[in-house]
């Protein structure tokens, strides 16, 4: 299973966004790279669907964003959890682990 | 309002701000992943071309993101429409400039095309559409009476006007006119002024109105109170210098104090045709008519109801007092001739534009080889095809305008060189101006023009194999055949049309030709005339007429240089006189005949050099009131005594009075060169006339001098120091006026043709180049295999003049074919002469091979090592 690697389903990015930002300011490449790590590779995070969607929680009021400097002194944009973020990731893991168990009822697996 | 603008607002701070900070960040993240990669061993460029294919599409995804705040996705570059056009402006503007050549000539040929044809279509608008420019102009009709069998109008009689005011319902109002004239002292010469005796209602009938003062009232018109005048703009700067404090002046006209009422702006010149009425004064007896046209009523609508109430007053329609009649348009006025001269040299104007847009589509054809390959290779890399097309129309727009300005300039150019050349009855053309609806029919033109071109190499985009383009060069990017019978199509189109204009020119000039070679019947040369009008109370009666004229006369043959001097019309323009003929022991015919009436004064025939034929002139002796006699000429004695001998002769005239023949003279044409000399003319001796109030003065000078002007008038003022000296000038010069017109629309259709016969043999010359170009291959392989000059000159020539071959045949045949347009236009001259076709045709020949000859010769110099080298 490690070898292939899964396209992420469209809705579910929302949840490991708000999942990455958890543990504090991330910048996008710094969430694109949390996912990644923290599903040893699986999961890829295709720029082209992170950045519109990160924007779009902005617009939400999910996260909020200040420009900040990075590990390497350039000057980037970090996005932080807001508090209907959290509520907002609560929700949405809750919904998933309700989806994963209904799934893997059906298909017999557990 | 205010929410659409702070959205743009917000829109353009988005598009600053936000927009740049995506930027920003999505570059950050590509910062990162490249170093991320580098981490891995991967050198900078390797690693930073990875990162972007990771990334994928960084514009979609920019435009995504720009997309949450509801900013318009902007395109790859990030530039807006008018950005990309602006673009495209400075990219056509750098495609041009760098080929100055081809831009300079373009822009000439379309130029000179365009900015003939505005030139014209001004004079046409303004002489033939619209010779009334007023408000309304179009409902402005002219009413007449008009000779059953056509051809001759007169103004209907009083009480026609007086029934259709009372009856006809098809016209808002009815208005009339006449001219009158006065005599002022200006500046110690006696001068004539010309007057507009106008109904009341005339004035307000065209929309005008007087810019100081007021306008006529009816009680004006009441004799007594009629004193008043209005100024025309024109006078009134002339004489009262723009006074605004004018109104209430006294002018003497005639002797008589008129005051001045108001001023009337100089566009109410335009209804007497441009010939300027210097004031206007109320009359309400006159019988120039004009009315408007209720809205809604056709002029066959009012013509019928004219002839309706007309039927009604029981009036002999063969009579000239009770002619039906007949409704005229502005442009119906203008004389057939000039119409007719026009509407040729409107035609053949389009044919120039024709020419014009063929030779710069041929331009930019020959130019598709390089255009091709330039073309391909931009759709190649990404542009979108209707960014190229577009790209091409701006060209090709920006080309025809640069062509329209210099049309605008040369048409405003030609146009005054144009209407300060005037002949005399194209009075009408000193309005003619560029006008709004000309310049944007010309930019209209230009517009169109440059789309089409623009699509021609659009077009063959779509055709275009780029491998193929790209694999095979210039060669076969360019030349298939299909283009290349397009290009010689063009120019044999081109040599068509240049020829028809050749040939019409060449006729025009032909008859040019014999109309100067035309015997007037007179010795025009060293002759003088000029008129008096005795119409002022001190020569009222005839006997202090002809005392003034003998008198005058007598002083005039005593001066040295004159070697006689007589009264009587020539080289004048008249009205016909209709009246019926009765020679005596013939059946009282009753016929209407249209002769000319000359009433001369002893010694006229020997002073104009007529020859009486038959019997004698008259002499001082033919004693008034006595057994009236006349002189007639030929056609009148061919007509009435054929084969007989016609001095002595009597006959009557209108079945009222005697006349006995007493001499024949030669045909003479009075009127003019183009009269015609069958023309039946009668020569009633002074004497015997009632009434001298008006008088062609005749002086046969000794030597060509001009200085008997002043000797002239000279003698005039020292009978009476207050009459005008009017048209003093020298026969031949008034001769020449008369064919004034033909000689106007020779000399333009020539310059046409030559300009069409110039831009045709660009054309030929630029095609016959072009194929030297594409052949140089060819020709290197033959000059190789061991063709010597003389065959590749011939196969180079062969190839240049077959277009010119096939246009000069369509050209002969399409000019056959128009021969009927001009043939009104032609004297003594058949609209398919034989001699003007050959001249015509050896001139097109000419140019075209001179224009294939020099690209023939280059053929000749062909090196084949180089040819096949570089090819």
């Amino acid at each position: 299973m490690a070898t292939s690697r899964m396209d992420l389903l469209q809705g579910t990015l929302a949840l490991l966004i708000l999942k990455a930002l958890e543990s504090g300011p991330q910048h996008g490449y710094g969430v694109a790279r949390t996912i990644e790590q923290s599903t040893d590779d699986v999961l890829r995070v295709e720029e082209g669907s992170l950045y519109p969607a990160l924007h779009r929680m902005k617009e939400r009021g999910w996260i909020t964003s200040t420009w900040g400097l990075s590990e390497n002194k350039r000057k980037a944009k970090y996005y932080e959890l807001t508090d209907l973020g959290r509520a907002q990731l609560s929700h949405e893991a809750a919904e998933w682990e309700r989806y994963a168990q209904a799934v893997a009822q059906m298909i017999g697996t557990t | 309002m205010s929410n659409r603008f702070l959205a743009w607002v917000r829109t353009k701070i988005f598009r600053t701000q936000i927009g740049r900070e995506i930027g920003d960040e999505l570059q950050f993240h590509l910062e990162m992943r490249t170093a991320e990669y580098e981490r891995t061993g991967m050198a900078h460029g390797a690693a930073h071309r990875k990162a972007l294919r990771r990334f994928g599409d960084l514009p979609t995804v920019t435009s995504e993101c720009r997309s949450v705040y509801h900013l318009p996705a902007l395109p790859p570059r990030g530039t807006t429409f008018i950005d990309g056009l602006r673009q495209d402006i400075r990219y056509a503007t750098r495609t041009l400039v760098k080929q100055p050549g081809f831009t300079l000539l373009a822009v000439l040929t379309l130029g000179l095309g365009i900015g003939a044809n505005a030139a014209i279509f001004s004079v046409v608008r303004s002489t033939l559409l619209h010779p009334l420019p007023f408000q309304g102009g179009n409902r402005l009709v002219y009413l007449w009476r008009e000779k059953p069998t056509g051809f001759i109008t007169f103004p209907p009689t009083a009480e026609m006007i007086q029934s259709w005011r009372e009856h006809a319902t098809s016209f808002d109002a009815i208005a009339t006119y006449r001219q009158e004239e006065f005599i002022i002292l200006d500046d110690g010469e006696p001068e004539t002024l010309t007057a507009a005796a106008v109904s009341a209602d005339l004035i307000p009938l065209l929309g005008v109105q007087p810019f100081l003062g007021r306008a006529f009232v009816a009680s004006d018109t009441i004799p007594g109170q009629d004193h008043v005048v209005l100024l025309s703009e024109g006078y009134w700067r002339r004489r009262f210098a723009g006074d605004p404090n004018v109104m209430g002046r006294t002018i003497l006209l005639g002797e008589e104090p008129y005051t001045v009422l108001g001023v009337l702006p100089s566009r109410i010149d335009a209804f007497f045709g441009g010939s300027r009425r210097e004031i206007w004064i109320p009359r309400a007896e006159a019988r120039g008519t004009v009315a408007r046209l209720r809205p809604g009523v056709s002029t066959v609508d009012a013509q019928a109801e004219l002839e309706r109430i007309h039927a009604q007053q029981g009036l002999d329609p063969s009579r000239v007092e009770g002619w039906p009649p007949r409704i005229l348009r502005p442009s119906d006025r203008v004389a057939s001739d000039l119409q007719t001269g026009l509407w040729v040299l409107f035609g053949a104007v389009g044919f120039v534009v024709l020419v014009a847009c063929a030779n710069v589509a041929n331009m930019i054809l020959a130019k598709g080889v390089a255009r091709g390959q330039e073309l391909a290779i931009r759709s190649a890399v990404g542009a979108a095809k209707w960014r190229v097309v577009r790209q091409l129309v701006v060209e090709s727009l920006l080309l025809t305008t640069l062509g329209a300005a210099v049309a605008v300039a040369l048409a405003s150019g030609s146009l005054q060189l144009i209407t300060t050349h005037l002949p005399d009855g194209l009075v009408q053309l000193g309005d003619s101006r560029l006008d709004l609806v000309v310049l944007c029919a010309t930019f209209t033109l230009a517009a169109v023009t440059g789309v089409l071109f623009g699509l021609v190499p659009a077009g063959q985009l779509r055709s275009l194999d780029l491998t193929r383009v790209l694999n095979h060069g210039r060669r076969s990017g360019s030349a298939g055949p299909k283009r290349s019978f397009l290009r010689q199509s063009l120019v044999a189109a081109e040599v068509a049309m240049a020829m028809v204009l050749f040939v019409g020119a060449g006729l025009l000039v032909h008859s040019l030709i014999r109309l100067q070679r035309v015997d007037p019947g007179f010795d025009p040369t060293n002759l003088y005339s000029f008129e008096i009008s005795l119409h002022d109370g001190r020569y009222e009666g005839f006997d202090k007429q002809e005392l003034f004229f003998n008198e005058l006369l007598s002083r005039i043959r005593q001066l040295p240089n004159v070697e006689a001097a007589a009264t009587g019309a020539v080289a004048r323009w008249y009205a016909p006189m209709e009246t019926t003929v009765v020679p005596y022991g013939q059946a009282d015919a009753d016929i209407q005949s249209t002769m000319m009436v000359n009433v001369v004064s002893p010694g006229y025939f020997a002073t104009v050099g007529a020859t009486v034929l038959q019997g004698r002139e008259f002499v001082t002796d033919d004693v008034r009131g006595e057994a009236s006699s006349v002189v007639v000429n030929e056609a009148f004695a061919r007509a009435y005594w054929p084969g007989e001998e016609a001095v002595g002769k009597r006959f009557r005239l209108a079945n009222r009075f005697a006349y006995t023949v007493i001499g024949v003279a030669r045909d003479v044409r009075v009127s003019g060169i183009q009269a015609d000399p069958n023309q039946l003319q009668v020569y009633f001796p002074y004497q015997q006339f009632g009434d001298l109030s008006f008088q062609t003065v005749v002086v046969r000078a000794i030597g060509h001098r001009d200085d008997v002007i002043p000797l002239l008038k000279g003698q005039v003022w020292s009978v009476d120091p207050s009459l005008p000296v009017r048209d003093l000038a020298v026969v031949t010069r008034l001769l020449a006026g008369t064919i004034a017109r033909p000689r106007f629309n020779a000399l333009l259709l020539s310059g046409f043709a030559f300009l069409t016969l110039a831009l045709a043999a660009i054309g030929v010359y630029g095609v016959t180049s072009l194929t030297l170009q594409q052949h140089r291959h060819e020709l290197g392989v033959r000059v190789a295999l061991g063709a010597r000059h003389a065959d590749v000159f011939r196969l180079m020539l062969g190839s240049g003049m077959r277009p010119i071959a096939a246009g000069a045949v369509a050209g002969v045949a399409l000019s056959i074919g128009l021969a009927r347009f001009t043939q009104s236009l032609l004297y003594e001259v058949q609209p398919t002469d034989p001699l003007t076709y050959g001249i015509a045709l050896a001139s097109l020949s000419t140019a075209g091979f001179v224009a294939c000859y020099l690209p023939a010769r280059r053929a000749t110099q062909v090196d084949p090592v180089e040819a096949l080298r570089h090819a």
